[in-house]
């Protein structure tokens, strides 16, 4: 299954 | 229509099962998940949307799901490109 991009700054 | 390209100065790291991406230049980190490193990884080639939609199906295992890919990795370079992580796209 295709998960969606995920981003977060850090 | 391709990928934009990556912003120089800007890597991936992988450790363990997390992925980063490094801006070395700008100090910042981000982290992300495969599906964004991978479309990253992309943009650090010459790479065409639809070339971008049928690796990714490939490598992430998603054959048949290529309409929410492509949405996907246009929202994704959209968004590496107002974070400093991608060049602007070129005037067509």
């Amino acid at each position: 299954m295709y998960i969606q991009s995920q981003i977060v700054r850090v | 229509m391709n990928l934009p390209h990556a912003a120089s100065g800007v890597i991936v790291q992988q450790q363990g099962e997390a992925f980063f991406l490094l801006d070395t230049e700008g100090g910042e980190v981000f982290r992300v998940n495969e599906t964004a490193a991978r479309i990253f990884e992309l943009c650090q080639g010459d790479t065409s949307l639809e070339g971008a939609v049928a690796s990714l199906a490939l490598r992430l295992g998603a054959a048949g799901q290529e309409e929410a890919i492509r949405a996907d990795v246009q929202r994704t370079v959209t968004q590496f490109q107002e974070l400093g992580l991608c060049e602007p796209s070129r005037p067509v």
